[in-house]
Protein backbone atom coordinates (compact mmCIF):
# COMPACT_ATOMS: atom_id res chain seq x y z
CA UNK A 1 0.00 0.00 0.00
CA UNK A 2 2.66 2.49 0.91
CA UNK A 3 3.91 1.93 -2.95
CA UNK A 4 3.55 3.95 -6.05
CA UNK A 5 -0.17 2.88 -6.18
CA UNK A 6 -0.84 3.83 -2.71
CA UNK A 7 0.32 7.27 -2.99
CA UNK A 8 -1.32 9.11 -5.71
CA UNK A 9 -4.26 7.96 -3.67
CA UNK A 10 -3.30 9.48 -0.65
CA UNK A 11 -1.78 12.24 -2.28
CA UNK A 12 -5.53 14.01 -2.62
CA UNK A 13 -5.18 17.26 -0.52
CA UNK A 14 -7.74 16.19 1.94
CA UNK A 15 -6.35 13.08 3.18
CA UNK A 16 -2.74 15.04 2.89
CA UNK A 17 -4.15 17.21 5.32
CA UNK A 18 -5.72 15.12 7.85
CA UNK A 19 -2.47 13.37 7.82
CA UNK A 20 -0.05 15.79 8.42
CA UNK A 21 -2.97 17.02 11.21
CA UNK A 22 -2.03 13.79 12.91
CA UNK A 23 1.66 14.56 13.43
CA UNK A 24 2.59 11.02 11.52
CA UNK A 25 2.95 12.09 8.18
CA UNK A 26 6.75 12.22 8.56
CA UNK A 27 6.47 8.51 8.27
CA UNK A 28 5.64 8.70 4.70
CA UNK A 29 8.71 10.21 3.55
CA UNK A 30 11.12 7.63 5.33
CA UNK A 31 11.86 4.21 3.69
CA UNK A 32 12.76 0.91 5.07
CA UNK A 33 15.30 -0.70 2.88
CA UNK A 34 17.82 -2.82 4.58
CA UNK A 35 21.29 -1.10 3.33
CA UNK A 36 23.44 -3.68 5.13
CA UNK A 37 22.50 -7.09 6.87
CA UNK A 38 26.07 -7.51 8.64
CA UNK A 39 26.19 -4.24 9.72
CA UNK A 40 23.09 -4.79 11.27
CA UNK A 41 24.02 -8.15 12.60
CA UNK A 42 27.47 -7.34 14.08
CA UNK A 43 25.70 -4.34 16.48
CA UNK A 44 23.67 -6.56 17.48
CA UNK A 45 25.58 -9.06 18.16
CA UNK A 46 27.16 -6.44 20.31
CA UNK A 47 23.82 -5.00 22.43
CA UNK A 48 23.92 -5.01 26.08
CA UNK A 49 20.71 -5.23 27.45
CA UNK A 50 21.84 -4.05 30.51
CA UNK A 51 22.64 -0.70 29.44
CA UNK A 52 20.76 -0.86 26.29
CA UNK A 53 23.94 0.40 24.22
CA UNK A 54 26.54 -1.39 21.79
CA UNK A 55 29.63 -2.36 23.47
CA UNK A 56 32.25 -1.78 20.89
CA UNK A 57 36.50 -1.91 20.80
CA UNK A 58 36.42 1.73 21.36
CA UNK A 59 33.48 2.18 24.03
CA UNK A 60 29.70 2.28 24.01
CA UNK A 61 27.33 3.31 21.84
CA UNK A 62 23.47 3.84 21.94
CA UNK A 63 20.86 5.21 19.67
CA UNK A 64 19.53 7.68 21.06
CA UNK A 65 16.61 9.97 21.20
CA UNK A 66 17.87 12.65 19.52
CA UNK A 67 19.26 10.41 16.99
CA UNK A 68 15.13 9.92 16.24
CA UNK A 69 14.57 13.16 16.95
CA UNK A 70 17.21 14.68 14.36
CA UNK A 71 16.65 11.59 11.76
CA UNK A 72 12.62 11.59 11.47
CA UNK A 73 11.41 14.37 13.52
CA UNK A 74 8.53 12.73 15.48
CA UNK A 75 7.36 14.76 18.53
CA UNK A 76 9.31 13.32 21.01
CA UNK A 77 8.20 15.38 24.38
CA UNK A 78 4.50 14.62 23.91
CA UNK A 79 2.00 12.44 26.18
CA UNK A 80 3.98 8.89 26.48
CA UNK A 81 2.30 6.28 24.89
CA UNK A 82 1.79 3.17 27.01
CA UNK A 83 -0.62 -0.26 25.97
CA UNK A 84 -0.49 -3.34 27.24
CA UNK A 85 -1.72 -6.39 25.07
CA UNK A 86 -5.26 -6.70 24.10
CA UNK A 87 -8.17 -9.76 23.53
CA UNK A 88 -8.84 -11.21 20.41
CA UNK A 89 -12.55 -9.80 21.29
CA UNK A 90 -11.14 -6.37 22.33
CA UNK A 91 -8.96 -6.36 19.04
CA UNK A 92 -12.01 -7.77 16.72
CA UNK A 93 -14.39 -4.68 18.39
CA UNK A 94 -11.34 -2.32 17.36
CA UNK A 95 -10.89 -3.76 14.02
CA UNK A 96 -15.24 -3.33 13.75
CA UNK A 97 -15.68 0.35 15.36
CA UNK A 98 -12.36 1.75 13.70
CA UNK A 99 -11.81 0.40 10.14
CA UNK A 100 -15.24 0.00 9.35
CA UNK A 101 -14.94 -3.90 9.11
CA UNK A 102 -17.93 -5.85 9.78
CA UNK A 103 -17.05 -8.78 12.73
CA UNK A 104 -16.86 -11.54 10.58
CA UNK A 105 -13.68 -10.05 8.70
CA UNK A 106 -12.37 -8.78 12.30
CA UNK A 107 -12.68 -12.54 13.41
CA UNK A 108 -11.02 -13.76 10.25
CA UNK A 109 -8.14 -11.63 10.77
CA UNK A 110 -7.54 -12.58 15.05
CA UNK A 111 -8.00 -16.01 13.87
CA UNK A 112 -5.38 -16.48 11.53
CA UNK A 113 -2.82 -14.05 13.00
CA UNK A 114 -3.60 -16.25 16.45
CA UNK A 115 -3.74 -12.72 18.62
CA UNK A 116 -4.96 -9.53 18.22
CA UNK A 117 -3.34 -8.68 15.06
CA UNK A 118 -4.22 -7.79 11.80
CA UNK A 119 -2.64 -9.00 8.03
CA UNK A 120 -1.05 -5.74 5.77
CA UNK A 121 -3.00 -7.73 3.31
CA UNK A 122 -6.50 -7.31 4.35
CA UNK A 123 -6.08 -3.22 5.51
CA UNK A 124 -4.89 -3.20 1.54
CA UNK A 125 -7.84 -4.68 0.59
CA UNK A 126 -10.41 -2.55 2.62
CA UNK A 127 -8.35 0.70 2.04
CA UNK A 128 -9.31 -0.58 -1.77
CA UNK A 129 -13.03 -1.37 -1.13
CA UNK A 130 -13.00 2.16 0.61
CA UNK A 131 -11.86 3.68 -2.91
CA UNK A 132 -14.34 1.64 -4.61
CA UNK A 133 -17.30 3.03 -3.14
CA UNK A 134 -16.10 6.34 -3.68
CA UNK A 135 -15.77 8.00 -0.13
CA UNK A 136 -13.47 10.81 -1.41
CA UNK A 137 -15.88 11.75 -4.16
CA UNK A 138 -19.24 12.39 -1.84
CA UNK A 139 -16.42 14.41 0.91
CA UNK A 140 -15.89 16.48 -2.62
CA UNK A 141 -19.75 16.92 -3.36
CA UNK A 142 -20.85 17.45 0.50
CA UNK A 143 -18.05 20.27 0.59
CA UNK B 1 -19.38 17.86 5.19
CA UNK B 2 -22.10 15.30 6.76
CA UNK B 3 -20.86 13.42 10.12
CA UNK B 4 -21.19 10.27 8.79
CA UNK B 5 -18.95 10.66 5.37
CA UNK B 6 -16.46 12.37 7.86
CA UNK B 7 -16.33 9.30 10.12
CA UNK B 8 -16.31 7.30 6.63
CA UNK B 9 -12.89 9.36 5.74
CA UNK B 10 -11.36 8.97 9.57
CA UNK B 11 -11.84 5.33 8.81
CA UNK B 12 -9.72 5.24 5.81
CA UNK B 13 -7.11 7.91 7.33
CA UNK B 14 -6.97 4.97 10.41
CA UNK B 15 -6.47 2.10 8.15
CA UNK B 16 -3.99 3.98 6.58
CA UNK B 17 -2.07 5.10 9.35
CA UNK B 18 -2.21 1.42 10.68
CA UNK B 19 -0.81 -0.26 8.14
CA UNK B 20 2.34 3.17 7.58
CA UNK B 21 3.37 2.34 11.76
CA UNK B 22 3.24 -1.20 11.08
CA UNK B 23 5.73 -1.39 8.26
CA UNK B 24 7.93 0.97 9.83
CA UNK B 25 7.67 2.30 13.58
CA UNK B 26 6.38 -1.53 14.61
CA UNK B 27 7.39 -3.68 12.26
CA UNK B 28 7.75 -7.46 13.36
CA UNK B 29 9.82 -10.35 12.67
CA UNK B 30 7.17 -11.89 10.21
CA UNK B 31 7.03 -8.41 8.23
CA UNK B 32 2.94 -9.53 7.50
CA UNK B 33 1.28 -8.23 10.43
CA UNK B 34 0.02 -5.39 12.48
CA UNK B 35 -0.78 -5.36 16.53
CA UNK B 36 -4.15 -3.67 16.30
CA UNK B 37 -3.25 -2.27 19.97
CA UNK B 38 -2.24 0.94 17.87
CA UNK B 39 -5.74 1.47 17.15
CA UNK B 40 -6.04 2.81 20.50
CA UNK B 41 -4.29 6.04 19.71
CA UNK B 42 -5.82 6.27 16.45
CA UNK B 43 -9.30 6.78 18.33
CA UNK B 44 -9.78 10.24 17.95
CA UNK B 45 -7.74 11.76 14.77
CA UNK B 46 -7.19 14.80 16.36
CA UNK B 47 -4.93 13.32 19.28
CA UNK B 48 -2.77 11.48 17.21
CA UNK B 49 -0.16 14.82 17.02
CA UNK B 50 -0.25 14.53 20.98
CA UNK B 51 1.77 11.37 21.39
CA UNK B 52 5.72 10.90 21.46
CA UNK B 53 6.12 8.89 18.69
CA UNK B 54 9.92 9.30 18.60
CA UNK B 55 9.93 8.04 22.08
CA UNK B 56 8.12 4.65 21.42
CA UNK B 57 9.87 4.30 17.97
CA UNK B 58 13.12 3.68 20.19
CA UNK B 59 11.57 2.14 22.81
CA UNK B 60 10.47 -0.44 20.41
CA UNK B 61 14.01 -0.45 18.89
CA UNK B 62 15.58 -1.47 22.50
CA UNK B 63 12.62 -3.64 23.00
CA UNK B 64 13.51 -5.73 20.02
CA UNK B 65 17.52 -5.70 20.65
CA UNK B 66 16.81 -7.54 24.14
CA UNK B 67 14.79 -10.16 22.65
CA UNK B 68 17.40 -10.97 20.02
CA UNK B 69 20.01 -10.61 22.97
CA UNK B 70 18.36 -12.77 25.43
CA UNK B 71 16.71 -15.54 23.39
CA UNK B 72 19.33 -16.02 21.02
CA UNK B 73 16.83 -15.25 18.21
CA UNK B 74 18.09 -15.13 14.25
CA UNK B 75 15.79 -12.42 13.30
CA UNK B 76 15.58 -8.91 14.39
CA UNK B 77 12.86 -6.30 13.94
CA UNK B 78 11.85 -2.31 14.98
CA UNK B 79 13.17 0.30 12.95
CA UNK B 80 16.46 -1.12 11.70
CA UNK B 81 16.91 2.76 9.32
CA UNK B 82 17.95 4.55 12.44
CA UNK B 83 21.07 1.92 13.29
CA UNK B 84 22.20 2.19 9.64
CA UNK B 85 22.29 6.08 9.43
Amino acid sequence: MHDKETIPIMASQWRQDRLQGTGLGWLQDTNYNMIDHDLICAFVERWHEETSSFHLPFGEMTVTLDDVSCLLHPPIDDMLMSHGFISRDEAMEWIEMYLGSDLGDALLEVTKTKGAHCRFGYLQRIFKDFQAVGVEERAWWCD
Amino acid sequence: MTEEVQRLLDKVVRIYLLYLVGITIFTDKSHNVVDVVYLRYFRDLDLVAGYSWGAVTLAHLYKEFNNVARWNCSQVAGYLTLLQV
